[in-house]
Formats: structure tokens, sequence, C-alpha cells
């Protein structure tokens, strides 16, 4: 045993954290949504990547209306939108995309309660804007944001979408 | 006489940890790779490395190094590529072999070569484990909307460009709905052929990196054999993927790995290298002829 433990080498340590890492990812990746893509399992290429085959979407529901809007990648009304804008409100909206592709990687962890009010506060703030003809008074608002994963069936070629994983949330 | 002392100083020091550096050059010029603030970090270094090579063996610009590849990983978990991962494993295994001082060529060939049994082995149990993958639906998902060209496919399908237009189309569609109900759409394809051509492939690519994680592992027995193998792997995987900078990666470690003698297989690996670098800097991604 200690003959063993003599090969070992502080060199060999990185190899260990590579190995722990690696093996983390493919749990994550097979049982908690994260895709296969990233973080450090080198499982690239036995799925489709999430930037062409998972989309976020928020749905916003109070008595006045419903909004239905892709987060990531954008939606044009929200993309056109955001580029339109300056300064911190810019930053904001940004960050919350940013975030929102995060989601897409990684929707169980990534996708926080903070993410959820926050993200449909702003929409509310510019829904006039966006023309969603939602108004933001103080009607309970029910917000759910889910992430869709298109999967393609070789048997009969067909390509569907399938919810991945979503949250809703009373604001 | 200047030019010939300048590149005297390169010979003399080991090249290959050489373009490890100006592989993260490479890196901190594409706008995605590196966490923003770990850039500014990592690109002067770098560039005081390949300028000043005589700093290769110093273990500090090593750990330096290392420890702003981890902070990298650290803020950018989800957005950071797996070569980077290889790459920050890589520096902390020389840093350790030169703190340490042990024999710095054994020691770094044996992590290495563990290092890409670990990649090709991981790469090989995801593949098993991901029924997109094993079903031949992911490798038809790829091609049939153009996200990856196989040049072989034209030859076997000439017409296959219109498929993809066509699938492109619908692709876009799906991505303009609503998404409040489920979406069902079919693609168009050409035919039963191109299925099974989609799963040979699959398990063709998954038998292939088991036999150069099998032969990573016996490494140093049939040890041309195993460069041949992984360099192969390389260039045929590199024709239908985006993948310069992994590509890369392996190769650093493939040349690690070879012994002095070995002149060409090593030759092959800095050519293989300096190429993929170089089409990484002006954009050109291989598995992308078409889109």
């Amino acid at each position: 045993m200690r003959k063993r433990l003599k090969i070992l080498k502080i060199y060999h340590l990185p190899l260990f954290i590579a190995l722990i890492l690696a093996i983390t990812q493919f749990v994550l990746s097979s049982n908690f949504t994260l895709t296969r893509w990233e973080g450090g399992g080198f499982g690239m290429y036995s799925e489709p990547n999430p930037n062409s085959s998972r989309i976020v979407v928020i749905s916003i529901k109070n008595p006045d209306g419903e909004i239905n809007l892709r987060l990531n990648p954008p939606d044009n009304k929200i993309f056109s939108y955001i580029k339109k804008m300056k300064g911190k409100k810019k930053d904001d909206w940004d960050k919350l995309i940013e975030d929102s592709d995060r989601i897409r990687r990684f929707p169980k962890y990534a996708l926080t309660d903070e993410y959820i009010r926050k993200v449909a506060n702003e929409l509310l703030d510019i829904n006039y804007s966006l023309n969603l003809k939602m108004r933001s008074n103080n009607n309970p608002i029910t917000v759910n944001v889910y992430v869709i994963q298109l999967k393609l069936n070789i048997k009969d070629n067909s390509m569907q979408t399938q919810e991945l994983y979503s949250k809703i949330l009373n604001i | 006489m200047f030019i010939s002392n300048f590149l005297k100083r390169y010979k003399k020091q080991n090249f290959i940890l050489l373009l490890f550096f100006v592989f993260l050059i490479v890196s901190t010029l594409n706008p995605y790779r590196l966490e923003y603030f770990v850039k500014f970090l990592i690109l002067p270094i770098s560039i005081l490395v390949v300028v000043f090579p005589v700093l290769l063996k110093e273990w500090k610009i090593w750990l330096l190094t290392s420890i702003f590849l981890v902070l990298n990983l650290f803020f950018n978990y989800l957005h950071t590529s797996n070569h980077l991962f290889i790459a920050t494993y890589f520096s902390w295994i020389v840093t350790l072999i030169l703190i340490s001082k042990h024999d710095f060529q054994d020691s770094l060939r044996i992590s290495s070569k563990y290092l890409l049994a670990l990649v090709m082995g991981m790469a090989v149990v995801h593949k098993i484990t991901s029924p997109e993958f094993y079903s031949g639906s992911f490798m038809s998902f790829e091609f049939l909307l153009g996200l990856r060209y196989f040049f072989p496919i034209i030859l076997l399908w000439p017409n296959f460009n219109s498929y993809i237009e066509e699938n492109r189309s619908i692709y876009t569609e799906i991505f303009n709905k609503n998404f409040d109900e489920e979406i069902n759409y079919n693609l168009v394809s050409p035919g039963e052929e191109f299925f099974i051509f989609s799963k040979v492939l699959s398990f063709l690519t998954i038998f292939y990196e088991a036999i150069v994680m099998l032969f990573l592992l016996v490494y140093p027995k049939y040890r041309r054999l195993t460069h041949i193998l992984l360099i192969s792997f390389i260039w045929f995987t590199y024709l239908y993927t985006n993948e310069n900078s992994f590509f890369s990666m392996l190769c650093i470690l493939g040349y690690v790995i070879s012994y002095e003698d070995q002149k060409k297989i090593r030759t092959l690996y800095i050519l293989t290298i300096i190429l993929m670098l170089s089409m990484d800097v002006i954009g050109f991604r291989s598995g992308f002829l078409r889109y």
C-alpha cells in the first residue's frame, strides 16, 4: 500500500481534480439539466449544443393579459429595444440576457427566484414600449420561466419541443 | 546574426511550452472564451514569456498563469470551453512539477498521458450514455440543419444543400413560435440511407475515441501507433467540427507525451498546432464551410 502511495506525486493532484470535476459534471448533466457541453466533463458533441437546441421563455400572466417572450435567444422585440437603450437600464438588461444564457446551460442551478422577479419587473416596466398591452398595476402576477429543449427523433425524422425545466412564481 | 541569436534563444527552450503560451494569447483574442478581467491578466504574462522564452521554466510565471486560469473557471464555469479546462490542468501540472523539482520531461509525459486518456474516456462515457448520440439523432440533426458540414455527404447526396435550406427555414420557424404548446415538425432528409450513415458515423466516433483512450492507457507501449491514431483522430474530426483551439490543446498534449526520437510525429504536431491556431485567429471554421 505504502509503495503504491509512493507512486503518487504532488503533480498528480490536477489529474485527480480533473477526474472529480469530470465525474461531477457527468452526474449534473445526466440528472440535473446541466448541458453536456459545459462544465469540464468533456461531453461536447454528445448532444446538440444548447445554443442551437435550448430556448428560455418567459410567460407573465395577470388579469390584464399575458406575455410570452423568448429571453434566450432574445426575442426580436426585446432585442431591438435593448439596442436602443442607454446607461444603467441597458447594463441591467444586458446582465439579464447574460444570465438567461446561464439558465440555458444549467437551468436547475441558474434559474433563481430573484432572477424571475427581476426580469418580470423589468418587462412590466417596458411593456408599453414593447406594445405588450400589460398594465403594471397592483394585480397579482404569475411568472413562469421555462427552458425548452429541441429533440430530434431519428426514427420518424421529427423535431419536437420538450419542456426541460420550469419555475413558476407569484409576484 | 541578430536573427540567428534570436532563434537560438527559442531553440534552447522547450518549444511546446512556448506554443502553450501562444495558445493562451490566441484564446484571449476570442471575445467569449475567457472571463474579461482574466484576459488582461493572462495576456501580458503570455506575451512576456513569448518574448523572453527564458521565463518558460520559471515556476512563478506558471503559478501566476495557473491561478489566473483557475479564476477564469471559477467566474466563468458555465461558459468556459473544455479546452480551457485542459489548459488549466496542464498549467497546474507544469507548475507543480517545477516547484517539486521532479524530472520535468518524464513527469510531464506521464501526467499528460493520463490527462489525454481522461479527456478521451469521458468523451466516450458521455456518448454512450446519450441516447441522442448513439441513436444517430445528434449527427443527423447537425447535418440536416447545416450546423456542421461534412464533405462526404455532398459526394453521397449531391443535392443535400437543398435539404439544409428547407430545414433551416423550419428551424427558424420553430424559434419564432410562442411556445405555449408543444411543437412537432418533420425535417426533410435524403432518406433511410442517410440515417444509417449518421448512425454508423456515431458508432465509429465512439469506437475510435475508445481505441485512442485504451492505447493511451498502455502508452508507451505501441507508442508510434498511439500517435498515429491520435493525430488521425484530430485531423478526421477537425474536418467536420469547429474546434481549432480544442485540437491545438490535444496536439500540445500529444507532443508532450512523445519521445525525443519521434521527430516526424513532433513536427506533425507542431505544424498542426500552428495551422489550427492561425485558422482560429483568422476565424476559419473547418466544420462550418457552408454557413
